[in-house]
């Protein structure tokens, strides 16, 4: 048989199964039954959702339009700044004396036993601070020299001493960090935040996304994937060099009305499709096409950094026409000016280990917090000076800690001094929005291994994000294979103690 | 025996249904004349009253093996009885067809008397102020302002005490001869010895408290409302410590622990979202045509939360900025709580249309054409609290009309032609106000150019 018969015989038996007879019984058999049960179901609220969450008020036609949230907001917009590979809260924020005192002893057997590590083994050694510790600004918060810049903010954040993982992988902990979950599937935390919210700019997507040092994160993009929920949610990631998305500019000979004619003419095409079968996702890809179609416009000129006066590129130290992480801090500035809600920044590269001097902390970790160090400065000034900090919260971590042991990989001592993944412990820092200003929270224990006092989850920090931006986290919830599902599924308490 | 007796609280449920039903149904045929229901009536009271007389029994029972408060358990012994009587008494009127005034106040003297030994009944295990709020386990804890300052016992302890065991040991009952309600009673102990013992495993308070729930002497018994984890800890904390009946709460020794009990005093519980929430002022909902119209014209109108008429207002995608729009938005002045004004489209004219959003609270004009005539239109926004005014012609002389601007919290000045140099002035004309001109400068270090580099290889 020729290959186009073929095509043409799958069309017709295409065509024949939404008309025949045989087809129509086999899909009501089920159909029908399931059709009368949703509907008893509905009527009965099993869940109590459908008054209680403003995003029930999903709406397929227009998915992206401003939503009121739960309750008041103390914040419209999230900018997280995610530094990949897991930052050693113990050269930058933990200081630990005791540590320091002990450096060069065997780890206790107490902290060793029954525990596993991603490269650990035997009995390793502890290994002071690596860095210098004094306190800043009138909290009197402990800092390391590592961030010299960073310092003068010590009285504008709230540092998590005491945060706690269950993942010592990058990949699952990325995910739980920013999915609530440690496997794929689930949709990533800006993605929650524009199904509940919209987009306020009707021209620019809620939720951004932008890398920088080289790779994107072990997770991939399922940290900023839309998981079950509509994929209208996804994050949009944009390159800071180069076509800000890719493909974005028209082919050539194809000008903006030609494009404008065909986008027009798909959609009719979608329209009808929805019509006859229904399915909520065809009303998603009008939507995106619409989307796309402005953003051709939008996106090009937000993305552009140039048009920032040079005041603004010395505070942020930004590297016009390179990738860098200055420029991308810049950008989420752009971006949450212009109504974006949700912007990730994701900075690879803070693994570090101790196997060559780029993974070490002497040397590669000193090296990266120089990238970030004065651009994270500048935007957290930079939002100040704008009236954005107070709606505008700002989150840095990574997706867990390091050990207080020198890494031994496979028994025998790393070349350079680095540490292995570290889940019970480790510092995050998060400014705005209506978070207390020159705030620690939490302690660990005198090595800096376990939680002692404040300790709080991924889940807790992530309730604490939906609750600034006026959501109950147990309240903003989709509902996929029969069950109400939320960003902190069964866990999350928001954290009191930091909120102003 | 004891088993029947806790059969009581199951068995009174059922003559108080069958007696309102009963009842209802008697008022219904005798407001209405409709007499298809008479016949409901006989069987129905005579269940009543079989159930009622079961329910008594039972009671019975139950009064033997419990340690009651004689005169409550008598109200509601004799209030029981008397409605057993007359729900018999009743069933025999009907049965018998008297027709009259008798049987339509005997109805209303049922009612009334069950209503009074189901009262009674529920003041004996609920306590006697349960229903009106003031009883044991209605006392709401008021917060404290400041635990640390507070007075541990008579803020701290004797609330607690108030609310779990003065029912049984206080002025109405001393249960093992002990009152836990004042600092006398508690120090006097019961039958049983001390209460709070020098040495804290001897205080017998204490003591029972920490006993496991199965234990016989266990308190508070098992049925009854049990201290909470938290309210275990603070007893604890203030037996060990000396039981002391002056101290504040900052000179009894803490650790990290009840450190955090304590602060937990201060406010409500992480469940009660809802109320740390602020409260907003109470508006009507606001035109919806005006709503429509201002969406119409690209404008952003949602509620600032799920439910509430005030809303939020952002004209960032305004498409349509003619005078029609702006007067939709003066016709929604009442609702606005947070207007984002910003742009060239919005200029000194334009600020006529807000003078009476009198709940608006933050107001942003980044970047819009107006000067300093515009200011003293915003001076009567009472209520703002943050205002943003970047990147406007406002002049730091004109800022002064901004004084009468009571709730203003934060103002943001960054590219005007507000800076360090008149900055002092304006901060004398608007004391009290964080303001904001910006101009942060992040000076460039050897370190941000350089890369450490690694040592060369010999």
């Amino acid at each position: 048989m020729k290959q186009t018969d073929k095509i043409f015989q799958e069309a017709r038996h295409r065509t024949l199964e939404y008309t025949t007879r045989r087809h129509f019984l086999k899909e009501c058999r089920t159909g029908i039954g399931m059709m009368a049960l949703g509907s008893f179901l509905q009527g009965c609220d099993l869940f109590g959702s459908k008054k209680d969450s403003a995003a029930a008020a999903f709406d397929v036609n227009n998915p992206l339009i401003p939503k009121a949230p739960h309750f008041p907001a103390k914040a419209k917009s999230v900018i997280f700044l995610h530094m990949a590979g897991a930052p050693s809260q113990l050269e930058l924020f933990d200081y630990k004396p005791v540590l320091q005192k002990m450096h060069g002893q065997d780890c206790p057997p107490s902290f060793i036993e029954g525990k596993k590590f991603a490269f650990i083994r035997g009995v390793p050694t502890l290994l002071g601070p690596q860095a210098k510790f004094a306190q800043y600004g009138q909290s009197g918060l402990w800092l390391s020299d590592n961030l010299p810049h960073f310092q003068t903010m010590a009285d504008d954040v709230s540092i998590l001493k005491a945060v706690n993982t269950d993942q010592f992988n990058h990949a699952p902990a990325q995910l739980l960090m920013h999915t609530g979950s440690a496997r794929l599937g689930r949709p990533s935390m800006g993605s929650w935040v524009t199904y509940g919210l919209g987009s306020e700019n009707s021209n620019l997507p809620g939720f951004m996304v932008l890398t920088s040092g080289g790779a994107n994160p072990d997770a991939g993009k399922s940290v900023w994937g839309s998981g079950f929920l509509p994929s209208v949610y996804q994050g949009i990631q944009c390159r800071s060099s180069g076509d800000p998305v890719l493909f974005i500019n028209d082919p050539k000979g194809m000008d903006r009305d030609l494009k404008k004619a065909s986008i027009d003419a798909i959609n009719k095409v979608n329209q009808s499709s929805y019509k006859e079968f229904g399915d909520p996702e065809t009303l998603s890809r009008i939507s995106q096409y619409e989307m796309a179609f402005k953003m051709q416009v939008t996106v090009p000129e937000v993305m552009d950094i140039s048009d920032e006066p040079q005041y603004i590129h010395d505070m942020y130290g930004t590297k016009p026409g390179k990738t860098a992480f200055a420029n991308n801090a810049l950008l989420a500035r752009k971006l949450v000016e212009k109504g974006v809600r949700f912007v990730q920044l994701f900075d690879w590269g803070w693994d570090m280990h101790g196997t060559g001097p780029d993974g070490s902390l002497d040397i590669g970790l000193i090296n990266k917090c120089r990238e970030v160090d004065k651009a994270m400065t500048a935007l957290l000034l930079d939002l100040k000076q704008r009236g954005l900090l107070e709606e505008t919260i700002v989150v840095w971590g990574g997706e867990f800690g390091r050990t207080p042991m020198q890494e031994n990989r496979d028994g025998k001592q790393n070349m350079w001094t680095g540490r292995d993944h570290h889940s019970d412990a480790f510092s995050m820092w998060i400014a705005g929005g209506g978070i207390k200003k020159g705030f620690s929270h939490g302690e660990t224990d005198e090595i800096g291994y376990n939680a002692v006092e404040g300790k709080v989850s991924v889940y807790d920090i992530q309730a604490t994000i939906l609750q600034q931006l006026g959501f109950d986290h147990e309240k903003l919830t989709y509902e996929f294979q029969g069950r109400q599902f939320r960003l902190t599924d069964v866990h999350g308490k928001q954290i009191r103690e930091i909120i102003a | 025996m004891d088993f029947i007796g806790r059969l009581h609280p199951l068995f009174v449920h059922l003559p108080i249904g069958f007696l309102v039903l009963g009842l209802l149904l008697y008022w219904w045929t005798e407001f209405t004349n409709d007499k298809r229901l008479i016949p409901a009536l006989k069987p129905i009271f005579l269940l009543g009253t079989i159930a009622a007389v079961v329910s008594i029994a039972t009671g019975f029972f139950l009064s033997w093996q419990d340690d009651y408060d004689e005169d409550s358990l008598n109200r509601h012994r004799n209030s029981g009885i008397a409605l057993a009587v007359l729900s018999l008494y009743f069933w025999f009127l009907i049965t018998k067809k008297v027709e009259g005034r008798r049987p339509l106040y005997l109805s209303f003297s049922v009612m009334l008397l069950l209503v009074l030994s189901g009262h009674y009944g529920a003041s004996l295990t609920h306590g006697s102020g349960f229903l009106f709020g003031s009883g044991p386990d209605a006392i709401r804890f008021k917060p404290l302002a400041n635990a640390q300052e507070a007075l541990a016992y008579k803020e701290v302890i004797d609330p607690i005490l108030q609310q779990k065991c003065v029912s049984c040991h206080g002025a109405d009952k001393q249960k093992g001869k002990l009152r836990l309600d004042s600092e006398a009673f508690i120090k006097k102990g019961g039958k049983n010895g001390n209460t709070v013992a020098k040495n804290a495993d001897e205080a017998l308070m204490l003591n029972r408290i920490l006993l496991p729930p199965d234990d016989e002497e266990h308190m508070p018994p098992k049925e009854k409302g049990q201290l909470t984890k938290d309210q275990v800890a603070l007893i604890d904390w203030w037996i060990r410590n000396g039981a002391n009946f002056q101290a504040k709460v900052k000179e009894i020794q803490q650790d990290d622990q009840i450190k955090k009990t304590l602060v937990k005093l201060e406010g409500p519980g992480e469940a009660d979202v809802e109320t740390v929430a602020e409260v907003l002022p109470e508006v009507d909902p606001a035109p919806a045509a005006m709503v429509a119209l201002l969406k119409k014209a690209g404008a952003v109108v949602v509620p600032v939360a799920a439910g509430s008429a005030l809303l939020t207002v952002n004209l960032i995608n305004l498409t349509d900025s003619t005078e029609q729009t702006w007067k939709a938005l003066a016709a929604i002045s009442e609702q606005v709580l947070e207007l984002k004004a910003e742009g060239a489209k919005v200029s000194n004219a334009t600020m006529s249309y807000l003078k009476d959003m009198k709940h608006l609270r933050r107001l942003s004009l980044v970047g819009s054409s107006i000067n300093d005539s515009a200011l003293t239109r915003i001076a009567a926004l009472t209520a703002l609290q943050s205002l943003n005014l970047r990147g406007t012609k406002v002049t730091g002389t004109g800022l002064a009309a901004l004084a009468p601007l009571k709730n203003l919290k934060a103002l943001y000045l960054f590219q005007t032609t507000v800076d360090s140099s008149n900055m002092a002035t304006v901060k004398t004309k608007l004391p009290g106000i964080q303001l904001e001109a910006g101009q942060y400068q992040v000076p460039i270090l050897y370190s941000d150019t350089t890369k450490v580099a690694p040592p060369k290889k010999p």
